[in-house]
């Protein structure tokens, strides 16, 4: 056992409201530089939907993750032999039309217009050449629109799906879409690690966060098109790529990733995780049905004794894994098996797991159709045993989820369901009845951890959503430099001496 | 201990075999176009002996470590041709040389008539060398084809390289104990390092003075109509693109998001 720490994610969807607070709060932080206009560390997408890069799970396209070869795990872009052929054109990259143009508003002509006869207008700007342009996209272009037969239909997430159902999700007032917030998943496989020539990025040793070391980077841009979820980009006017860093000069003053921080519907839980980093090579190499508990499997239990002496034989310290045990996304991910990692089929082992969420409340279902006229107190028990004819499709939060196996999803949205009618119950009626306690039960819980699931949903506070363990850097610090004297000079004079050029 | 009186009898050696090297070097370095008994070749390449410029010490070294050029005047004969420089032979050597011409002196050899005259040329033995010329047919040591730098007659529409002399009158120039002269021993610098050790065998000097023979007075490419069949295949060439563009341009892979820009579901 080779006991490791990762600061691991967990985003709760059934609470995410779309708001973008999460991306403006990246933006204003980290990439509003030149060359990063159109990075996007957090986004939020609307699925069903195309989201961003426009379709970037079309791996046929993309390339990006692992694909399991003879037994052996290879990276989908390329074998060695093939990745210099490619060096200097590679034909899965993305391009700009697959992002967008970033652009801005002539806001100074509102100033500066002479007088006319009609209202000045502040013309959009390309903020690459400065020449005027036509909007065609933008980062969030196909945002709630859950419908279309543009956007939501060219979702790659369809597969599998039956054509009718596919066909109900367009229709007027059957329409169902749900919030999907993405940053990076510091990946315990990551692709883009694998994909660079440079040796550039690296995952760091005390909490798995994913770098790019932009000193060492050349600019090969392999690990854009290495990363399944295309959450590397290349900026422009440096020529080196950048990523979601997890805000780690926060974490390691103890604070949570701005993106986390800012969250409005408070969706998002940052903990500590202990992980078996022997386990990984089998964990990515099982077969596709069984990569999410493979996955779990490989994150182990804070309390046992034995992953405790192995944690710390191999340095852990322990307020260290005092933070693993405290950890939201521990009781999320193992304890209560709600989360999953997006896209598991790409065998990366993303460590951002996702609560996925539940369907509208107000569909009822007979024969496959909307009945309206239902008691509400009875809806919730019709989708608790129809959860085929929910309105988001099981098969579509699959594809998201658990590499197409609906029988990891259903559990979940059982237990999630069972939460809702019995915390409804409790809070509506005051008691609860023999039906309820009997769901509770089909649902595999208990009213206990029900009460407990629904604490850390509803009312966390921001130490119970956020368990960052301390980084100690100023025992980092002791090595080279007094800390009082090093806290003293942070911020001013040189990190880098200056090099002459750009 | 040993080597010092080795070196200095190696030089007394040499000391002694110094007019006989002498013959020896003309040969080699001279006689290619002043011919084997210096007696030239009127009108193309002067004769060195019986002439008093030849017994000047001193200037012949000028000229061969500096070459010469311009009009002269040997024996009532004039004389308008380059002689190249020849630093590759060393000055010792050209004093050997002068050596042996001094030597030659006053003999007068009748401006004999070429060694051999070149047979007619034959119409084979000129495609032969035209084949030799534009490369082909491979010279037999790997040197490089002629066309690579230079042109001679009719090409075709491109004609030859540009970066050595023309050659359609070279015949005319040097004739063709010039010709034979120059090719054996190849002086012209870029020519002599473009050929160091890949020297032309004398078949494939009678083919090429042949072809030579054959292009004197030509005009460098008499058929119009070349130049326009050349232009017609690239015209052709264009349009066949454009068709084969045309064609694929639409069935090529369009990502998902220029589908959507331009409307098109899936």
């Amino acid at each position: 056992m080779n006991v490791r720490a990762h600061i691991s994610m967990t985003f709760h969807l059934d609470k995410c409201i779309g708001c973008h607070t999460c991306s403006v709060a990246c933006k204003n932080l980290w990439t509003d530089r030149k060359g990063t206009e159109y990075m996007w560390w957090n986004n939020v997408e609307t699925r069903p939907g195309t989201g961003y890069p426009t379709g970037w799970e079309d791996q046929e396209r993309f390339k990006g993750g692992w694909e399991k070869k003879n037994g052996q795990l290879e990276l989908r872009l390329h074998s060695r032999a093939r990745g210099l052929t490619n060096l200097f054109y590679n034909p899965a990259l993305p391009e700009l039309d697959d992002y967008y143009e970033p652009f801005t508003f002539d806001y100074q002509n509102l100033f500066s217009a002479p007088e006319g006869d009609d209202q000045p207008v502040a013309r959009p700007v390309s903020m690459i050449t400065g020449e005027p342009m036509n909007l065609e996209a933008g980062p969030n272009w196909d945002d709630d629109l859950g419908g279309s037969n543009l956007y939501a239909q060219n979702d790659p997430n369809w597969v599998g799906v039956a054509p009718e159902i596919q066909a109900q999700m367009a229709e007027i007032e059957r329409v169902a879409f749900n919030y999907l917030p993405r940053i990076c998943n510091h990946c315990l496989n990551p692709a883009c690690v694998a994909a660079c020539p440079s040796g550039a990025i690296y995952k760091r040793a005390e909490d798995g966060v994913v770098l790019v070391n932009e000193n060492k980077c050349k600019g090969w841009r392999m690990c854009v098109a290495a990363c399944p979820y295309k959450k590397v980009y290349y900026n422009w006017a440096t020529g080196k790529s950048e990523k979601c860093i997890l805000c780690f000069p926060r974490l390691e003053t103890g604070q949570a990733p701005a993106c986390f921080h800012s969250c409005v519907g408070r969706i998002r839980y940052l903990g500590a995780i202990l992980y078996d980093a022997d386990r990984i090579a089998t964990a990515a190499n099982a077969e596709t049905q069984e990569l999410v508990q493979a996955q779990l499997d490989a994150i182990l239990d804070p309390f046992d004794p034995q992953v405790i002496a192995a944690a710390r034989a191999n340095g852990l310290g322990e307020d260290w894994i005092k933070a693993a045990q405290a950890s939201p996304v521990y009781k999320f991910v193992k304890v209560w098996k709600l989360a999953l990692p997006l896209h598991p089929e790409y065998r990366t082992m993303a460590m951002l797991f996702y609560i996925p969420p539940l369907s509208p409340i107000v569909s009822s279902i007979e024969e496959g159709l909307v009945r309206l006229e239902l008691p509400p107190e009875k809806v919730d028990f019709e989708l608790f045993n129809h959860l085929e004819k929910a309105r988001l499709p099981l098969e579509y939060l699959a594809n998201l989820f658990a590499a197409g196996n609906v029988e990891v999803i259903k559990p979940i949205l059982r237990k999630l369901l069972a939460v809702r009618i019995y915390k409804r119950r409790q809070s509506v009626e005051g008691s609860i009845d023999p039906a309820t306690l009997k769901i509770v039960e089909a649902a595999g819980t208990t009213p206990e951890e029900i009460e407990a699931i629904y604490q850390l949903t509803t009312k966390p506070t921001l130490q119970e959503r956020f368990v960052v363990p301390p980084y100690h850097r100023e025992m980092a610090t002791e090595v080279w430099n007094d800390p009082l004297a090093h806290k003293g000079e942070t911020g001013v004079g040189f990190i880098e001496l200056p090099v002459r050029g750009d | 201990m040993k080597g010092i009186p080795l070196i200095l009898w190696a030089g007394v050696l040499w000391g002694l075999a110094w007019a006989q090297d002498g013959q020896a070097l003309y040969q080699s370095h001279c006689a290619g176009c002043h011919g084997p008994t210096a007696q030239g070749i009127p009108g193309v390449f002067p004769p060195l002996a019986a002439n008093p410029r030849a017994a000047d010490e001193a200037h012949v070294l000028k000229v061969i470590r500096e070459g010469l050029s311009g009009p002269l005047e040997v024996a009532g004969q004039a004389y308008n041709g380059t002689m190249p420089a020849m630093p590759q032979v060393s000055e010792a050597d050209a004093k050997a040389i002068v050596a042996y011409l001094k030597g030659l002196g006053g003999k007068a050899s009748p401006p004999a008539a070429s060694p051999q005259p070149t047979p007619a040329a034959s119409p084979e033995l000129a495609a032969q060398g035209r084949a030799l010329f534009s490369g082909q047919t491979r010279l037999q040591n790997g040197g490089a084809p002629c066309m690579a730098c230079h042109t001679a007659g009719n090409l075709g529409p491109m004609g030859g390289g540009s970066l050595g002399r023309n050659l359609t009158d070279l015949h005319t120039r040097l004739g063709a104990a010039g010709i034979q002269g120059v090719l054996s021993n190849i002086a012209f610098p870029v020519m002599r390092e473009s050929y160091q050790g890949k020297p032309l065998t004398p078949e494939e000097i009678s083919a090429l003075t042949a072809f030579f023979a054959q292009t004197a007075g030509q005009p460098a490419n008499t058929n119009q109509s070349d130049m326009w069949r050349m232009a017609l295949a690239g015209l052709v060439g264009v349009v066949v693109l454009f068709v084969l563009t045309y064609t694929f341009w639409s069935n090529r892979r369009v990502g998902l998001a220029e589908r959507i820009r331009s409307r098109r579901s899936a």
